[in-house]
This record gives C-alpha cells, sequence and structure tokens, in this order.
C-alpha cells in the first residue's frame, strides 16, 4: 500500500502530470470540434452527428491522444532512470517485482482516469453542440475500445520505457510503431500477408472491427504480456 | 544494527571494480568509508543496497534487506546530490519520500528546518546549488529515522558550518545507537567525525579498524628531538639501540622512528647530551590513508610488472 501511495505521490507532484492529463482533454476537444465544425450538409446546415462515434475518433483515432497517453505511460519509470531516482525509489522498496506491478498499476489507472474525464468532458461539449444521436458505436463498445486503447499506449510506452531506460524513446516509440503499421499494411499487405495481422496496433483495429476471431486478440495480448515480461525481467537483472 | 558486508564483488566487463570485499559496520560509531579515486566506494554502496548486482551479499541485522518489511525504517542512503526531479519541490520530494515510510508530514517539515531547508521548501530542485541538493538528500536519508545511514561523500559542496553542522549531528546519531557509514574523500573531516575506518584501494580491504589503530600502523609516527649536540645524541642512540635510523632534521633537529619519547629522553640523560624539544609527532590520518593506499598501488603494479 505504501508503494502505491507512493507511485501516486510521485505521479501527482510534478505538474508534467497534470499537463499531460490536460492536454488529452484538449487534444480530444479540438478533434471533436473539428468534427461537429465539418459535418455540415451541401446548404451548410449541421447534420445531426452520432456521438459515440464522435468520441472515438476523438479519442481512439487520434494520434496526439495516443502519444500524450504514451507520455503518460513513459512517466512511470521515465522521469526515475533520467533523475537518478530510481535509487532512492529501489532502496525503499528493495523489491523490484513489486515496484514494477505498482507502477504498471498506477500507470494504467492514471491512464483510464485520464480516458474518462476525457470522455465525459467530450461527450459533454458534444451535446451542448447538439451532438447527441445514437452512433453506430454502442456505448459498452466505447467504453471496452477506450479501456483497451488506454492500456494500450500505456502499456506499450511503459514497457519500452523499462526496456530502454530511455524517456523520450518510451514516448515516440508507440508513435514511431502506429506509423510503421500504418505504412506497413499500404506497402507490404500483399507481399506479407501475415505480418500486418502480426502487429499490435494492426491487431488492436481488427479487434475493434470485431468478427475476426480470437486470433487479433491473441496478438494483441502476446505483444503486451511480452512487452512487459521483457521490462520486467530487464528491470530485475540490471543495475538500478 | 549490524551491517555485515561479505565477499562483494563486482566487475564491469574485465574491470574488477570491487574484489571480494567483507567487512562489518556496527551501531554506536561513525564509520569512514575511504578509498582513492575509483577505489570502489560507490560501487561497493550499491552493491550493499542491492542497486547493482554483483557477488557477495548484505545482512541487515542478519537479513537481506528486502526481507526486512520497511527497507525505509532499516536504512536511509544517499548517495547523490543530484537524484530528484527537478521540478518536483524540496517538500514535494520529502513528502513523497514520506510516503515509503509512512512518516508524517510533521516529520517532513521538522527535517526541512533541521536542514535548513525552510526557505527552498517550495522551490524546484533545479536551481539548486550543489550544497542545496546535499542537504536535501540528506534531508530524504534521515527522514524515517533509519537505523543506518549510508551516506555518500555528504559534505561535497556544503560550506564550512555546514560541514561542521553534519559532523555533529552524524556523531549525534551514531550516539543514539545507530549506525553511520560514511565515504568521503575529506580525509581531514573524517578524522574528527569517524571512529572506525574502513579502508579499500583497487576495490580490495585495505584496512577495517579504529582511525587510532590506523594511524598508529603509519611509519611516519616518529619523535622530533632538537638538541644542541646532536652529533652525540646520535651516536648515543646507535649505541643503545642498534638499528636505530635517525633522520636529521635541520637545523638542530633528529626524526627519530620505532622509539618512545621516554626511552629517548632516558638515553639522552645517562650520555649527558642537553635536550632542548623531545615531541612525539603521530601521523595524521591523511599520512596514514596516503601510505597505505600508496604502497597498495605499488603492490599492484609490482604484481603486473
Amino acid at each position: 500500500m505504501e508503494l502505491l501511495t507512493f507511485e501516486w505521490r510521485r505521479a501527482r507532484s510534478i505538474r508534467t502530470t497534470w499537463i499531460t492529463s490536460g492536454f488529452v482533454v484538449l487534444g480530444a476537444l479540438f478533434f471533436a470540434f473539428l468534427g461537429t465544425a465539418a459535418a455540415v450538409d451541401e446548404n451548410g446546415q449541421s447534420l445531426a452527428l452520432p456521438t459515440t462515434d464522435l468520441i472515438k475518433a476523438s479519442l481512439v483515432d487520434n494520434p496526439i491522444v495516443m502519444v500524450l497517453i504514451a507520455s503518460l505511460g513513459a512517466m512511470a519509470f521515465g522521469h526515475e532512470y533520467r533523475y537518478g531516482t530510481i535509487r532512492l525509489t529501489l532502496t525503499a522498496f528493495p523489491r523490484r517485482t513489486t515496484v514494477f506491478f505498482a507502477k504498471l498499476v498506477m500507470t494504467l489507472l492514471i491512464a483510464l482516469a485520464v480516458a474518462a474525464v476525457a470522455t465525459a468532458i467530450t461527450y459533454a461539449f458534444l451535446l451542448a453542440t447538439g451532438a447527441n444521436e445514437p452512433g453506430g458505436l454502442t456505448w459498452p463498445r466505447l467504453v471496452f475500445q477506450l479501456v483497451v486503447f488506454a492500456v494500450t499506449f500505456a502499456v506499450l510506452a511503459f514497457s519500452l520505457t523499462v526496456i530502454t531506460r530511455n524517456h523520450p524513446l518510451g514516448i515516440i516509440g508507440p508513435l514511431l510503431l502506429f506509423l510503421f503499421e500504418l505504412t506497413i499494411g499500404g506497402l507490404l499487405a500483399e507481399r506479407l500477408e501475415w505480418l500486418p495481422k502480426a502487429l499490435p496496433l494492426t491487431a488492436m483495429q481488427t479487434w475493434f472491427g470485431g468478427d475476426a476471431g480470437v486470433r487479433p486478440i491473441a496478438v494483441w495480448a502476446a505483444w503486451m504480456v511480452g512487452l512487459l515480461a521483457i521490462g520486467f525481467v530487464l528491470l530485475r537483472r540490471r543495475d538500478a | 544494527m549490524i551491517v555485515t558486508a561479505s565477499n562483494l564483488h563486482k566487475t564491469y566487463g574485465s574491470t574488477v571494480a570491487v574484489d571480494d570485499l567483507s567487512f562489518q559496520v556496527v551501531p554506536g560509531q561513525v564509520t569512514g568509508f575511504l578509498g582513492p579515486n575509483g577505489s570502489g566506494k560507490s560501487t561497493s554502496l550499491r552493491l550493499m543496497l542491492g542497486l547493482d548486482h554483483g557477488g557477495g551479499q548484505t545482512l541487515w541485522d542478519g537479513k537481506p534487506l528486502p526481507l526486512h518489511p520497511h527497507a525505509p525504517l532499516v536504512v536511509g542512503a544517499h548517495l547523490d546530490a543530484k537524484f530528484f526531479h527537478p521540478n518536483r519541490t524540496a517538500r514535494a520530494h520529502l513528502r513523497m519520500m514520506a510516503a515509503a515510510s509512512r512518516t508524517s508530514a510533521t516529520r517532513v517539515d521538522e527535517v526541512i528546518s533541521l536542514m535548513g531547508l525552510e526557505s527552498v521548501a517550495k522551490k524546484r530542485p533545479k536551481g539548486f546549488s550543489l550544497g542545496m541538493g546535499q542537504r536535501l538528500g540528506l534531508a530524504t536519508a534521515i527522514l524515517a529515522e533509519p537505523q543506518v545511514l549510508l551516506l555518500d561523500e555528504p559534505a561535497n559542496g556544503l560550506d564550512p558550518q555546514s560541514i561542521h553542522w553534519l559532523r555533529d549531528y552524524l556523531k549525534y546519531y551514531a550516539s543514539q545507537g545507530r549506525t553511520v557509514l560514511v565515504s568521503s574523500h575529506l580525509l581531514s573531516e573524517m578524522e574528527i567525525m569517524a571512529d572506525h575506518v574502513v579502508v579499500i584501494a583497487k576495490g580490495r580491504l585495505l584496512a577495517d579498524e579504529s582511525i587510532s589503530d590506523f594511524v598508529n600502523r603509519s611509519t611516519t609516527n616518529d619523535v622530533l628531538v632538537r638538541s644542541p649536540q646532536i652529533r652525540a645524541l646520535v651516536t648515543a642512540l646507535a649505541g643503545e639501540i642498534p638499528g636505530v635510523q635517525p633522520r636529521p632534521e635541520p637545523p638542530d633537529g633528529l626524526s627519530v622512528s620505532g622509539l618512545s619519547t621516554d626511552q629517548i629522553g632516558d638515553i639522552a640523560f645517562r650520555h649527558g647530551v642537553p635536550l632542548h624539544e623531545l615531541t612525539k609527532r603521530t601521523a595524521s590520518l591523511e599520512q596514514a590513508f596516503l601510505e597505505m593506499t600508496q604502497a597498495a598501488q605499488e603492490y599492484e603494479m609490482g604484481r603486473a610488472g
């Protein structure tokens, strides 16, 4: 319990956490605003907009939010390695397994809380602009997608930071992966059909699309667990 | 709490940083951890805390540190004056560390006051001087009032008043029955502060004894004798103690090693040699340290050659 309190104080006592969280909300609102502003008919009249689809576009499909969630995920170990405080942490809590999982839990809680707040504010904004039509996406599916999205980018950044012990790489890594998958899908999909299917973000999107069986879930889970396992082993084995 | 480091070993590639190092740190006294730059002091401290992986083990009251339910109550460590987030205020940093040991906010304020950090408690440490960083690091180490303090060069960058305060505080801390291990290259400070020394060079143990025993072993301990009849005194000493080799100390003195002031005075009296001065000169910790580490270095070079 002390470790979770410690982690919470660590996260909340630096402005970066709050600024990044604030920008997640602003980034989502900005995309929601663009969505509502662009949705007009040929006479220039505003169209009735589906809220859940717009929220998904503002958060789950928004590369800005993606990077910011990754930034929250990278902070857990990134700041510790960057400023040497990992040695204070591991002196106070010598059991590295506990430290790893406490940081992971706190990172996921923060990422999910920020995603929840951003969703609530974006929804309120959309209601205020008259976008209250039911979308093609049900609320439970939207919530599920938001959770998976936040967990994915938080875990990717968290793991990459532990593995590389490099804070910027932990943030930029998931974005590079996203861009890689975006391009690889178009360039190599015909020649190497299996490759895009074996990548985590494509698997996540396929999973979101439904009707693809358990394979995308397994691919996604394998990436998440695999990266976390590598990070965990390296944290335990390497000098602090 | 007794801290027992056994067979600590660490290599970086082909370089041996710590080589089968064993020593014990006991409560109630300040133990100085001495060694030349690159001798493996900091690596040894990190090995003791489990921050670096290597051979050997360190027992804290008979148990490895991870087996103690609350490590912050066992050991408080200060390894570097820059180990804090530059944008987390000093007070927030201490509050965060306090969560690790369920230390109260009152104690945080108490430590801030004790370390003279009141004026910067709400400031971000990115602009802190080295001395201020040291104070914050020390505040972190003593926050939970641990049984053991492990400090790596804590006096670096401190002004003379702060060094004086640190010396008194560590002595007081040890006098409460707690264990204090301080690494430092400020030997004059160590001489005043420490009761016991662990000396290492090239990762190996050279000495683990009380400061007085360590200093007394130095060959630079001697007796200064001044006399108007210096030749007669040399003859008298050589006549009574075969093998004694007094060294001249101009203009009218002799440096005599291996004899006490009483012995020299008696010999001079028996031979009717008047003495103008008879002073026992004790080596400083610095002299003893340099002599020992130099000897170790020569031994290593000899082995390599």
